[in-house]
C-alpha cells in the first residue's frame, strides 16, 4: 500500500512540476515574444453592434490574463500579445460570456469576433451597487431597511455575494443567527460571545423580514442593466496577474471570477494580495494581510508573471510566516512592511536581498498595518493607538498616540510636511483624524463632519443603539463617514477614502480645513483608499465596485474603470509613477490576483485601429 | 520582578500606600491588569506576601467570615469549589451568587465576596472552573482563559444552579432573597441562570454580553451597568431592553472603559465605580438608585477622579 501511495505522490510531484514549469515557461515566453495582434468585432444575436464588452484572452499555461474593452463600433484592439494557443472570452451584463479558443501563430493580426446571446437571469453578473440598486427603497421602512442592509452587511461582504441567492425568510434568519455571533473574519459563531455584530442582533428581525421581501423565493426583483465602460475607461488595458495561494504555493487559484454569470466566489480560497506597492526596478511587492506558511511578502516579476515569496519565520505562530499587512517603499527602493510586531526591510535595488527586521524598543507599541514614508525617508506606521515613525539613519522609534480615547487606528498617510496622518473608523470614538505633530512630539484630533442621512428613518431606540454601539469597521451608523485610507499629495493636502459616507476628503494640512467631494454613484461603492500620483491624480479603488475610479481636483471630474472580472476586492492601488504614463496597479484578495491598468489614450486608439487596418 | 514586587508589598504592609495603590503597582510590575490579579488569585508566593486579611477592602476584615468550601456538582463527578463571605450576624441575610469574568475565581472576585458581605449580603463566588481542578492550579492568566472555554458552557450554567440551591440551605440566608452579581464573562452565565432559575431574587451584571435566547423567561428584576467605550457590550443594552421592557435598568458611565470596577485594572475608574456600588447595593435592598457619588478620603486614589452623573440613557 505505501508503494501504492509513494508512487502516487511522485506522479503529483511530477505533475506539479510540469505545471509549474509550463507557467512559468510560457510566462518568460511572453516575455521574450509579444508580437502578436488580435482585433475583433463584438455583437449581438441580433446582429447590434456591442460597445465596452470585455474581452479577455489568456495564452494557455499563463497565469496572465489581458482584458481590452469595444469601442463604440464593437470593436476591440488588443496590445501586442505572445504566440500560443488562447482561451478568450467576452461578456457583458445580460449577455451569456462566449468563450473560444484560437491561435495567435504569427505577426498577422488574428480577427476574432464574438456574438452574444442574451441571458435571462442576469443578476449573478451585478457588481455590489448594482444589487444595492435592486433594493425596494419606496417607503420609509424599506428605506430604513436598506440603509441598515448596507450599513450592516456590506461592509463584511459585498452586496454582490449576499444577495446572489434567494432564501425564504426562516433561510435568511437562519444566516442572520450565525452572522450575529461570527467573528469580523469569519471566526467561528461564539455562543457566549461579545455578540460581534450587536447591529446583526438588533435587527435581525427586521433584516429577515426584508431580504425574503427583497430576496426571496418569488421575489420579482428590480433589475436594471448598468452602464457599460465608454470613452477613456473602455480604452484601458487590464492586466490580471493570478497570484499562487499564500496557503499552499503551489496551487493555482481556481475561483477566480473571470465568467460573471459564475458569480461572485463563494469562498476565499486563500485571502491573497491585501496591499502592494511598484519598486523602482518595476517589480510589485506584496503582502497578504493573512498569517500563511508561505510568505510575509512576495514580489512579482509583470515580466514573467513569477512570483519569488519572502518567508520570515514567526516566533509566535510556529510554521507560519511573519504576520503583515501594508508595505510602502522609500526613494531609495528600500520595502518597509510590517512583520508581525516588527518593521521588516528590503533593499529591492539588490539582486540576492536579504530581509531584515527592526523592532521598537520595550515598552513601545509594535508596529501595525498601514505604512507610508514621509519625504524625509522616514517610515511611519499605525500602533494601537495612533502611529510610530521610524528613522532609517538614526535607527530609532518614536510614537504618537492618539490625544483622546475610544477609537481604533485605521489608515495612515504622511503629508509633505513630514507629519503623518491616521484615520479612526471603528470604537465610540469615529469619524475622527489623528495628526502627528513632529515639532513637539504630540498629535491633535481632526474631526469630520457626518454623512448625510435621514434621521426620520429611524427610532429612537435605533437611535439609542447607534449612539451606544459606535462603529465597526464593518458595521457602523447612518451618519457614519468610515474614513478609511489617505495618502497625501504634493501640495500641502491630505486625501481620505470615506467608506461608508462614499465620499473623499480634501484636508488642507496647515489650516485642517476638510472639503468634501461626494462620490457621484449614490449606492455604495466602497471607496477605500486615496493615493495622488505624480501628475495629482487621485485614485480611488472602489472595493465593492468591480472597479476603480480618479478623481481630477483640477476639473473634479470623476472617471470610473471597470474590471474584466468579478470578485474582486480590492482595497489598495500601487501607482508606478516610474512609468512614463502612470499605470496602476490593484491587488484583489479575494481572487488572489494583481490587476495592471494601463490607459491608452484617444490618440493610441486611432493609431492602433490604424495599424490594423493597415495590415489588413 | 519580584524584587519590586516585595518593595511595594513591604510599602503597603508599613500602611505607605493603600491597598488598591499596590494593586496598581502590580499592574504595571506584572504586566497588566490580567496579570496581576492571576498574580494576586494563586500565586504561592503572593499569598505569602499578601495574606487573606490584609488583601480585603480597608474596614471589611473585622466584619466578615470568609472559607473556601466545597459541594458537589449536580452530575457528582466533581466538588465545586467556591469562595464563601458571610456577615456576622444569625441572619437571615440576603444573598448573591458571584459570578467571575474569565479570569477565574481570583483575589478581585474574592474582594468583592467580601464587600458584598460586609453589606449583609451572604456572598457565594463558585468557581466556574472547578471541573478542571479550579482557578488555582492553572498556570497563567491566559490559560484560565483557555481553560474555560474548553468546558462545557451549560455544565457551568448546572454548577449555578447548584450553587443557587446550595445557597438556599444556609441558615444564615433569606432564601427569597437570593441575587446574581455577574462581571463580564460571567454576564453572559447571569442572564442564563436568570432565565434558568425563577426563583432568582435579582441580578446585576457588569459590561458582559448576552444570551441570544431565554430572555423571555427571566422573572428577575436586572440592573446592569455598562461602560461608554465599550460598544460591542453597550450596545447590546437597547435590544435587552426591547426584550425585557422595564424589567430590565440600565446605566452608561461616561468617559468610561470596559472593567472600569476592577480595580487592579488599569481601566478602574473610582468615581464610576462607587457609583455603580452604590446603586448594585440600592437595588438590592429596594432602595431608590443613587443619580451621583462623592469620593471620600478612604476611596481609591484615582487616575483620574471623575464623578459623574449615570443616570439611564432615557
Amino acid at each position: 500500500m505505501w508503494k501504492r501511495k509513494l508512487v502516487l505522490l511522485l506522479l503529483a510531484v511530477v505533475a506539479l512540476a510540469a505545471w509549474q514549469w509550463s507557467s512559468r515557461a510560457a510566462n518568460r515566453q511572453a516575455a521574450a515574444d509579444a508580437s502578436g495582434r488580435l482585433t475583433g468585432v463584438v455583437k449581438s444575436a441580433t446582429g447590434q453592434a456591442l460597445d465596452g464588452i470585455a474581452v479577455s484572452a489568456q495564452v494557455e499555461g499563463s497565469n496572465i490574463t489581458t482584458s481590452v474593452y469595444t469601442d463604440e463600433e464593437g470593436r476591440y484592439y488588443f496590445p501586442p500579445l505572445q504566440k500560443g494557443h488562447y482561451h478568450a472570452w467576452a461578456q457583458t451584463v445580460g449577455f451569456h460570456a462566449e468563450q473560444v479558443q484560437f491561435d495567435v501563430n504569427s505577426s498577422q493580426a488574428v480577427q476574432q469576433d464574438f456574438t452574444l446571446q442574451t441571458l435571462k437571469d442576469f443578476s449573478r453578473q451585478f457588481t455590489a451597487p448594482e444589487w444595492l440598486a435592486t433594493l425596494p427603497d419606496d417607503t420609509p421602512a424599506d428605506q430604513r431597511m436598506k440603509m441598515v442592509f448596507r450599513n450592516t452587511c456590506d461592509g463584511c461582504h459585498p452586496a454582490s455575494f449576499t444577495l446572489q441567492n434567494r432564501f425564504d425568510r426562516a433561510g435568511w434568519m437562519a444566516i442572520l443567527k450565525v452572522m450575529e455571533g461570527i467573528g469580523v473574519y469569519g471566526d467561528p459563531p461564539v455562543i457566549d460571545g461579545p455578540g460581534n455584530l450587536t447591529y446583526v442582533r438588533y435587527f435581525k428581525e427586521d433584516l429577515a423580514n426584508y431580504l425574503a421581501k427583497a430576496r426571496g423565493a418569488e421575489t420579482k426583483v428590480n433589475y436594471k442593466l448598468p452602464p457599460r465602460p465608454r470613452g477613456e475607461a473602455a480604452q484601458v488595458v487590464v492586466t490580471e496577474y493570478g497570484i499562487t495561494s499564500n496557503d499552499d504555493p503551489s496551487r493555482p487559484m481556481v475561483e477566480n471570477g473571470n465568467i460573471w454569470e459564475e458569480g461572485v466566489p463563494s469562498s476565499y480560497e486563500s485571502r491573497g494580495p491585501h496591499d502592494a506597492e511598484v519598486d523602482p526596478h518595476g517589480m510589485v511587492w506584496i503582502v497578504d494581510a493573512q498569517t500563511n506558511p508561505a510568505r510575509t511578502v512576495a514580489k512579482l516579476n509583470p515580466n514573467t508573471g513569477e512570483v519569488t515569496n519572502f518567508f520570515m519565520p514567526s516566533e509566535r505562530n510556529k510554521g507560519m510566516s511573519m504576520g503583515s499587512h501594508g508595505v510602502t517603499i522609500d526613494k531609495k527602493g528600500i520595502v518597509w512592511f510590517n512583520a508581525d510586531d516588527g518593521l521588516g526591510r528590503i533593499d529591492s535595488n539588490d539582486a540576492h536581498p536579504k530581509v531584515e527586521r527592526m523592532m521598537p524598543p520595550a515598552g513601545m507599541a509594535g508596529v501595525s498595518g498601514n505604512l507610508c514614508t514621509d519625504p524625509r525617508g522616514n517610515v511611519w506606521a499605525t500602533q494601537g493607538d495612533g502611529v510610530i515613525r521610524y528613522v532609517p539613519d538614526t535607527k530609532t522609534f518614536t510614537e504618537f498616540d492618539h490625544p483622546k480615547p475610544g477609537g481604533d487606528t485605521y489608515g495612515l498617510g504622511c503629508d509633505s510636511d513630514g507629519n503623518a496622518w491616521w484615520t479612526q473608523m471603528s470604537g465610540t470614538r469615529y469619524d475622527v483624524l489623528g495628526k502627528s505633530d513632529i515639532e513637539t512630539g504630540k498629535s491633535i484630533e481632526v474631526p469630520l463632519s457626518p454623512a448625510p442621512y435621514k434621521k426620520e428613518l429611524f427610532t429612537k431606540d435605533d437611535m439609542d443603539l447607534y449612539r451606544l454601539a459606535g462603529a465597526g469597521v464593518n458595521t457602523v451608523p447612518p451618519w457614519a463617514q468610515g474614513p478609511r485610507r489617505l495618502n497625501g499629495d504634493t501640495h500641502g493636502n491630505m486625501w481620505v477614502a470615506m467608506w461608508w459616507g462614499n465620499s473623499l476628503a480634501k484636508i488642507d494640512i496647515r489650516t485642517n480645513k476638510v472639503k468634501y467631494y461626494p462620490y457621484p454613484n449614490s449606492e455604495h461603492q466602497g471607496v477605500y483608499t486615496a493615493i495622488v500620483d505624480k501628475n495629482d491624480m487621485v485614485w480611488v479603488p472602489l472595493m465593492n465596485a468591480e472597479g476603480l475610479a480618479s478623481f481630477n481636483p483640477k476639473t473634479e471630474k470623476w472617471t470610473e474603470y471597470s474590471y474584466p472580472s468579478r470578485g474582486n476586492e480590492t482595497r489598495y492601488i500601487a501607482l508606478d509613477n516610474y512609468k512614463p504614463r502612470v499605470e496602476v496597479w490593484v491587488p484583489s484578495s479575494r481572487t488572489n490576483k494583481l490587476l495592471r491598468l494601463q490607459f491608452r489614450t484617444k490618440e493610441d486608439m486611432q493609431q492602433l485601429k490604424a495599424s490594423f487596418s493597415a495590415q489588413k | 520582578m519580584q524584587g519590586k514586587i516585595r518593595a511595594r508589598v513591604n510599602a503597603h504592609q508599613r500602611g505607605e500606600i493603600s491597598r488598591r495603590e499596590l494593586l496598581q503597582s502590580l499592574v504595571i510590575l506584572t504586566g497588566g491588569g490580567a496579570a496581576a490579579h492571576f498574580f494576586l488569585g494563586s500565586d504561592a508566593f503572593a499569598a505569602s506576601l499578601i495574606p487573606p486579611k490584609e488583601a480585603q477592602t480597608p474596614g471589611v476584615e473585622a466584619e466578615v467570615d470568609t472559607e473556601t468550601i466545597h459541594y458537589s456538582s449536580s452530575s457528582d463527578k466533581y466538588q465545586i469549589e467556591a469562595y464563601l463571605a458571610q456577615p456576622k450576624g444569625a441572619g437571615p441575610h440576603p444573598a448573591v451568587i458571584l459570578i467571575h469574568e474569565s479570569r477565574g475565581l481570583n483575589e478581585n472576585i474574592r474582594d468583592v465576596a467580601r464587600r458584598f458581605a460586609a453589606e449583609g449580603f451572604v456572598t457565594l463566588a463558585p468557581d466556574l472552573l472547578s471541573p478542571a481542578g479550579g482557578t488555582g492550579i492553572v498556570k497563567n492568566p491566559q490559560a484560565v482563559v483557555i481553560a474555560l472555554r474548553r468546558l462545557p458552557i451549560y455544565g457551568m450554567i448546572d454548577d449555578l444552579k447548584t450553587s443557587f440551591e446550595y445557597l438556599g440551605k444556609n441558615q444564615k440566608v433569606d432564601a427569597k432573597k437570593i441575587a446574581a452579581v455577574g462581571f463580564d464573562y460571567g454576564v453572559w452565565r447571569t442572564f442564563a441562570l436568570a432565565s434558568a432559575v425563577p426563583d432568582l431574587y435579582k441580578a446585576v451584571i457588569f459590561y458582559g454580553s448576552t444570551p441570544d435566547d431565554g430572555l423571555d423567561q427571566i422573572k428577575a428584576p436586572i440592573l446592569a451597568h455598562y461602560a461608554e467605550r465599550d460598544g460591542r457590550f453597550t450596545g447590546q443594552a437597547v435590544w435587552i431592553r426591547k426584550k425585557l421592557g422595564k424589567q430590565y435598568q440600565f446605566f452608561v458611565y461616561p468617559d468610561t472603559d470596559h472593567d472600569f470596577f476592577n480595580a487592579a485594572d488599569p481601566r478602574f475608574d473610582p468615581a464610576a465605580a462607587k457609583l455603580a456600588w452604590v446603586r448594585t447595593l440600592a437595588f438590592l435592598r429596594n432602595q431608590p438608585l443613587p443619580t451621583s457619588v462623592t469620593l471620600d478620603k478612604n476611596d481609591v486614589k484615582t487616575p483620574a477622579s471623575r464623578v459623574r452623573e449615570g443616570g439611564p440613557v432615557d
